[in-house]
């Protein structure tokens, strides 16, 4: 066993092979319980309820009181001149209490499903699916600004260099496929964090997130991985092996690192012989392709996207993002001075997402896939700065999460009765990350990692399990 | 929260106890309570139900004791958490349970999910108004504190431990090498025969990686001395020296140093260019190369801009090394700027322990370090001394801190000149400006069609309102047919936004027009939403536009494609009518055309012949000084940190939160390091930071050096002595032979801190030349190599594969110390792309756009002080190789030469891929290898350049050229 050690740190010829590995050499876990592990059924700490997420992340912060949360009284005081704690002021000036006048949403709201659940006519199409959703409207977060609530989001530090929530998922519970990256986020923005928000920081380089195609790009497309280089061709490859072997042989010691390189190669060719297929759409019906929007020119884009993340899914992908966003540093939902642009981005999602999620429980995805919807943070309810949009707002707003283990048509937690805050049953980011790690089977305070001498978590020490959403 | 809380500090300072019982306040003041007091009654009936029900679960004795308060007994709620005694009951009102539960304060809101009923804060505000009568009695009151070390006890450490010299003697070994000496008695006693001396060939390879960081050239291998036929160790000595004196030395250390302070040129968020942080670079690869003093170089680059200087070289190194404490990558958006700043702080604090002192100082920044002898108020005490240099300009957006570099005395001049030639111009130019402004009001009155207007022009009639507005031609000038104004009613409930179409990306001059007047307003507020964020201007409209009497300008932003870019006027806080007419976006690049043509046509069509030459005058003026402002903006400036005048000491800040401060204490040092003689203490008003690195760079630092040493070692021999580099805490490693370790500092430092020497001392070692090559047993009895009774297998680094990829194929350009590649208008660094064929560590070094397999080849992540890269063996690097375009072009243009050649054999030919890729020649079999390959790809492509291409590609891609033995 003498090279066990050097063996598993330096030689994961699979993207997620080891990970599991990884994490016992790093803490005292019972190996009973890492045995357990890989059985894909058994969380790490404890029965897993989902096997595998996918995150829609709504880059800039949707308005809550213009999507689910529905807030009457908006309308009834709409131009009316109130005083508000606003968050931007509070970390510029330390004041709370500003006079801030009502902006009442320019939608409508309809009850939707068995559950009678309230959405705007921002999202008609996947209001369709309440009824599978667990509506979150009390989160809160930190940050005002873009960059650290995304950062916050990802990492659960505002400012600080740490591990993506992914990577930390993929370093507890690797990945279901070898052959595949078990990370990857599809589209990513390159501002507000940029690859720090799919960086495995600290942890081993394996845990790092793939991106696949870039925000603002219509492609698809791994780095490195075409049908025309090198790594196409199984004779090509044979070539380099027998020169490895050679040159193996001549230095006559044993060493691991050494037939890692080896592995490496041929887990190169495997790669190459799965992905490519897995980005080539051909084989999607044409029904498949109009349920998720290919067919009209403004789904288009985030509907490539999403069937691209079942794809993933099905392939045994751990983690999957779906970005939408754009490449500057005032994202896509970002609608400080004409809400009314809402409408657009809400186009763009609405019918890509509702058709994920038909797809998914038709192919018997969603039992165990956890879906999450949401943003960084929300918006005001109120005009900023008197004008026509709303400021960022991270005291209050809605995510929802569905699938795997998550109790489906439920509404938790409340804002105060204009929106603005989390006030009843407050799901803090922290405490959505440790639920969605406990859905996966891990105990948020169990999943470290040493580093610069001592041991890390993606809740910090903050955290805390939301029972009540979950079956 | 602000209120500071005396107890809170005290219990800080009571960090070496291992329970504090508060066993003074059991007895305070228990004054027997009747049962039957209606108050005991209340608190019998209300409060403690409700307790139970809201806070027992997190703030009781037998569950959690989250901030170390516990609510289940009087005494706890006397004693208080870490902010201090929850209730106060002689200002009950300023209790700190009656705060937290009203939700006063964003940072302390209890319960944390979800504010109580107004019934039940009735209930406490009974109860505390009352005196908070409580008859708990608790049987413990406990505060867990946590076991450090003492610093008594730490002090016996190993590292806090002075250095040993043994009165100078030291072991001796047949080699003549010390080195050898001190290592040979563990291998003999472990059984462990040391391996041979490693081939000529594999010793040249080893040398140009460790030394320059390259493959050796062909020409190197070809005229190198066959040192190693006959061992000579002259020759090897000569062969050590010529690499040593060679410009690449410092280029290699350089990079070793860059990623021990998370070097980098631009900033992860929003991708911000550092644009000046190549000086650094630079000054790095200057100091190795001239063989600085290391403690000279840590000086520079702690308190380099607060030490004296004779030349300007000497300044400008001296200013450029502190850019060291500025490179982080911050977070300069956060809004909470105490947060930023004790952010910024700690990133220091981070890198200077780990890369100077092996100390993970970090960890001490919320509690007392949970294993090494870090006290919080030592945490502090060193942010002090940082928090009194300031690194950042506040706005929306903080900036980083230039300053100019010194120049010599002809350029200082001619800047100086320059600097009051625009001062001069300026003064008299706004002389101009007024009487032109003067004149025009009495004169002018004008309606200006937006369609004559340059740039985007934005009417109110295309603007969208909020609010009712009047629309008004009463008072000229104005834009179109009218403007807007509020009537003077409805104070915060109106604005009007502009909003452009079409607007191109780019800077843009952005100007308002509003007929001015004496009943209007002194403050229209006025946002601006561009790239960049938001800005406010206020606006006296009670004065006439600056511009001609019809535009002022609200300053310079940027737009991107699809970003938000609007301009708001609202009448929120003002007194007297709010006039809203146009906005008009003037691209930066016309702005000066613009201004010419203004002042000569429109508005001066109705004044007088000299008012009209006075215009054209400040348009020339203001030309010039655009001009002028260029070329001082040429002035070389680097990225640095400036002493505030006033130095501050800082209080603890409770759990890290910049909001809950606790005592202050003097600006100071790691009390874990014994006193040294050299120390001195921080005067009042001295800043720290010179103090700081005198201290840190002190011979008599039992650290400093030793880390050093350690970490030179760990470039040359695989591993460190120490193999946590950067922890020498009692978390890191212990040195596998720490006699070894003590005797190489101190001679380091008698040899006056040379890296040079240093470095010559290692590499003459036998431990260094032995081969690779081991038997499996030997690797059973030492699998990590921790006795150097053999050598490790290098593997190229990111830099070196690149680098060496560009040698081969002829394309390197070996200038030294080369300024910026980064063109100066590029701002961003996300769509840079690589082209420069200099070697990879003058990048740039951006990121968010890293090198071409920068990525895949455990490049340093410039965000954190690396001290050992990871070394991982991953598919995506097998599928770079193969199939990068990056590597294919680098592979057939040498390809291309081979292939030219008309006088050469196949088999020479093969030799020359070989020798170029692996330098050495080919084995019997790799030849019969490549023939093969050669026939199979000629029959199969036909062109001779993509035969050769596949051989080359096959090199690159194949053990050999990746690790070395």
């Amino acid at each position: 066993m003498m090279h066990r050690r050097l063996f598993l740190n330096s030689t994961a010829c699979g993207f997620g092979s080891l990970a599991t590995a990884s994490l016992l050499s790093q803490s005292a876990i019972d190996p009973r319980v890492f045995a357990d592990a890989i059985a894909p059924s058994s969380g790490l700490h404890h029965r897993a309820k989902a096997k595998r997420v996918i995150f829609l992340f709504m880059q800039g912060g949707v308005s809550q009181v213009d999507s689910f949360d529905r807030k009457p009284l908006l309308d009834q005081r709409d131009g009316e001149m109130m005083e508000f704690d606003d968050a931007r002021e509070f970390a510029n000036k330390g004041t709370v209490g500003s006079k801030q006048r009502v902006m009442k949403s320019p939608w409508s709201f309809k009850q939707y499903g068995q559950s009678g659940r309230w959405v705007s006519d921002l999202f008609p199409k996947m209001a369709e699916h309440v009824d599978r959703m667990a509506l979150i409207h009390s989160m809160h977060t930190e940050g005002v600004a873009h960059g650290p609530a995304t950062l916050f989001l990802h990492s659960g530090s505002l400012n600080l260099i740490r591990p993506s929530m992914g990577s930390w998922i993929h370093y507890g519970i690797g990945s279901e496929n070898d052959n595949l990256p078990g990370f990857v986020s599809i589209a990513p923005s390159i501002g507000n964090g940029g690859p720090r928000n799919y960086g495995s920081a600290f942890l081993p380089a394996r845990h790092q997130g793939t991106p696949i195609g870039k925000a603002g790009e219509s492609q698809l497309r791994i780095d490195y991985l075409n049908s025309t280089g090198d790594a196409s061709s199984r004779s090509k490859l044979d070539q380099i092996q027998k020169l490895n072997r050679l040159q193996l042989d001549r230095r006559a010691t044993q060493d691991s690192e050494l037939d890692a390189v080896i592995e490496s190669y041929e887990m190169a060719w495997r790669m190459q012989s799965t992905a490519p297929e897995l980005l080539d759409f051909t084989t999607e019906t044409e029904e498949t392709n109009r349920l998720y929007g290919l067919d009209k020119k403004e789904t288009e884009s985030y509907g490539r996207k999403c069937l691209l993340a079942r794809r993933l899914c099905e392939s045994g992908v751990r983690f999957v993002q779906v970005n939408y966003g754009d490449n500057s540093a005032n994202p896509a939902w970002d609608q400080h001075s004409n809400l009314p642009k809402h409408a657009d981005h809400a186009r763009a999602v609405d019918q890509p997402i509702a058709g994920l999620m038909t797809d998914l429980a038709r192919r018997g995805l969603l039992e165990d896939t956890l879906v999450w919807w949401g943003g960084e943070f929300g918006r005001a309810p109120y005009a900023q700065q008197n004008g026509t949009g709303r400021d960022h707002n991270p005291g209050g707003f809605t995510v929802w999460l569905a699938g795997g283990g998550v109790q489906p048509g439920i509404a938790y937690g409340q804002t105060d009765e204009f929106g603005h805050r989390a006030i009843q049953d407050k799901v803090h980011m922290h405490d959505l990350h440790a639920t969605i790690l406990h859905l996966l089977g891990m105990d948020h305070e169990k999943l470290t990692f040493k580093h610069a001498g001592r041991d890390f978590r993606l809740t910090d020490v903050h955290g805390r399990v939301v029972h009540k959403i979950i079956t | 929260m602000t209120a500071v809380h005396q107890r809170s500090s005290s219990l800080f300072l009571c960090t070496v106890s291992l329970v504090a019982v508060a066993s003074a306040y059991l007895r305070a003041d228990d004054t027997e309570l009747d049962s039957s007091d209606d108050r005991v009654v209340f608190f019998e009936n209300k409060v403690r139900p409700l307790l139970v029900k809201r806070c027992l679960e997190c703030h009781s004795s037998d569950a959690e004791i989250n901030g170390g308060l516990s609510l289940d007994s009087k005494a706890g709620w006397q004693l208080g958490g870490d902010s201090g005694p929850a209730i106060n009951p002689d200002d009950w009102q300023k209790s700190l349970l009656w705060i937290a539960t009203n939700y006063r304060n964003p940072h302390l809101q209890m319960p944390p999910d979800g504010k109580l009923l107004d019934s039940e804060i009735e209930i406490i505000r009974t109860w505390l108004s009352q005196g908070a009568v409580d008859p708990r009695v608790a049987t413990t009151v406990k505060k867990t504190a946590r076991a450090a070390l003492s610093v008594e006890e730490s002090q016996q450490h190993w590292a806090y431990r002075k250095p040993v010299s043994n009165g100078g003697t030291h072991p001796t070994h047949p080699s003549g090498n010390v080195i050898d000496a001190f290592l040979a008695p563990r291998q003999a006693s472990a059984g462990l025969e040391p391996a041979d001396r490693a081939s000529m060939s594999v010793l040249r390879q080893r040398l140009w990686i460790d030394l320059h960081g390259l493959r050796p050239d062909v020409v190197a291998i070809q005229a190198s001395p066959d040192f190693n036929q006959e061992w000579d160790e002259q020759a090897y000595d000569q062969y050590v020296e010529r690499l040593l004196a060679s410009p690449r030395f410092g280029e290699r250390f350089a990079r070793h140093w860059m990623d021990a302070v998370r070097f980098a040129e631009s900033i992860t968020l929003r991708g911000f260019v550092l644009s000046d942080a190549w000086r650094y670079r630079n000054y790095l690869i200057r100091s190795f190369n001239s063989d600085k003093s290391i403690a000279q170089f840590i000086r520079e680059q702690i308190a380099g801009d607060l030490m004296p200087s004779d030349t300007v070289e000497q300044r400008t190194d001296q200013l450029t090394a502190t850019s060291m404490l500025a490179l982080g990558d911050t977070n300069l958006e956060e809004q909470d700027k105490k947060q930023l700043e004790m952010d910024y702080v700690d990133e220091q604090l981070d890198m200077i322990g780990k890369v100077l002192l092996g100390q993970t100082i970090g960890c001490a920044r919320c509690h007392d370090h949970k294993f090494d002898p870090i006290p919080t108020k030592d945490y502090y005490a060193l942010a002090g001394i940082l928090k009194s240099s300031s690194a950042l300009d506040h706005s929306n957006v903080s900036n980083w801190v230039r300053v100019p570099l010194p120049l010599d005395s002809q350029s200082e001049n001619a800047f100086a000149s320059m600097t009051s030639e625009r001062a001069d111009l300026k003064k008299e130019l706004d002389a101009i400006k007024k009487r032109l402004q003067s004149s025009a009001s009495s004169s002018s009155s004008l309606v200006v069609a937006a369609a004559d207007l340059d740039g985007i022009v934005v009417d109110d009639d295309s603007a969208q309102k909020t609010g009712e507005w009047q629309s008004s031609s009463s008072v000229q000038v104005y834009v179109g047919t009218a403007y807007l104004h509020d009537k003077n009613t409805g104070k915060g409930t109106k604005s009007v936004s502009f909003e452009p179409k079409n607007l191109k990306p780019g800077t843009y001059r952005v100007r308002l027009s509003y007929s001015p007047g004496e009943n209007r307003t002194k403050n229209a507020m006025v946002r601006i939403f561009s790239a960049d964020g938001e800005d406010v201007v206020r606006v006296d409209q009670t004065v006439k536009p600056k511009d001609n009497g019809l535009w002022q300008t609200l300053g310079s932003y940027r737009f991107e494609p699809n970003g938000q870019a609007s301009v708001v006027i609202s009448n929120q806080d003002t007194t007297g009518h709010v006039v809203a007419d146009a906005v008009q976006f003037l691209p930066e690049a016309a702005t000066e055309k613009e201004t010419l043509k203004e002042s000569a046509s429109k508005p001066v069509s109705v004044s007088e012949p000299d008012l009209e030459s006075l215009r054209k005058k400040a348009a020339r003026m203001e030309a010039e000084m655009k001009k002028l402002q260029s070329r001082l903006d040429k002035r070389p400036m680097v990225i640095s940190i400036k002493a505030l005048d006033k130095p501050m000491d800082l209080a603890i800040h409770v759990r890290g939160s910049v909001h809950q401060l606790g005592e202050v204490v003097p600006r100071g040092y790691l009390s874990c390091v014994p006193r040294m003689a050299t120390t001195l203490p921080i005067g009042q008003d001295s800043n720290g930071r010179m103090e700081l690195a005198n201290w840190i760079a002190s011979d008599e630092n039992p650290l400093t050096a030793r880390v050093y040493v350690n970490r030179v070692w760990s470039w040359l021999m695989g591993e460190g002595i120490v193999r946590s580099i950067d922890n020498f805490g009692t978390t890191g490693e212990l040195p596998s032979h720490p006699e070894l370790l003590d005797f190489l500092t101190l001679q380091f430092i008698q040899h006056g801190w040379s890296t040079k020497w240093l470095v010559r001392e290692i590499v003459r070692s036998e431990a260094y030349q032995r081969a690779s090559r081991c038997s499996s047993e030997e690797l059973e009895m030492d699998p990590d190599n921790r006795l150097f009774a053999r050598g490790h297998v290098r593997r190229l680094d990111v830099e070196a594969i690149r680098d060496s990829l560009l040698s081969i194929s002829g394309e390197l350009d070996l200038g030294s110390q080369i300024d910026s590649v980064i063109p100066a208008e590029m701002k961003e660094d996300y769509k840079f792309s690589h082209s420069v064929r200099y070697r990879s560590l003058y990048g740039p070094l951006f990121r968010n756009s890293p090198l071409e397999l920068y990525t895949e080849f455990d490049g340093a992540n410039p965000s954190f002080p690396i001290s050992k890269r990871s070394r991982s063996t991953i598919a995506p690097q097998a599928l770079a190789l193969l199939n990068s375009d990056w590597v294919a072009e680098r592979a057939s243009k040498f390809a291309a030469l081979v292939a030219s050649s008309n006088t050469l054999s196949n088999e020479q030919k093969i030799n020359d891929c070989f020798l170029a890729t692996v330098s050495r020649p080919a084995t019997e079999q790799e030849t019969a290898w490549a023939k093969s390959l050669i026939d199979a790809s000629t029959a199969h492509s036909g062109s001779v350049d993509s035969v050769w291409c596949d051989l080359v590609r096959d090199l690159v891609a194949s053990i050999d050229f990746r690790f070395i033995e």
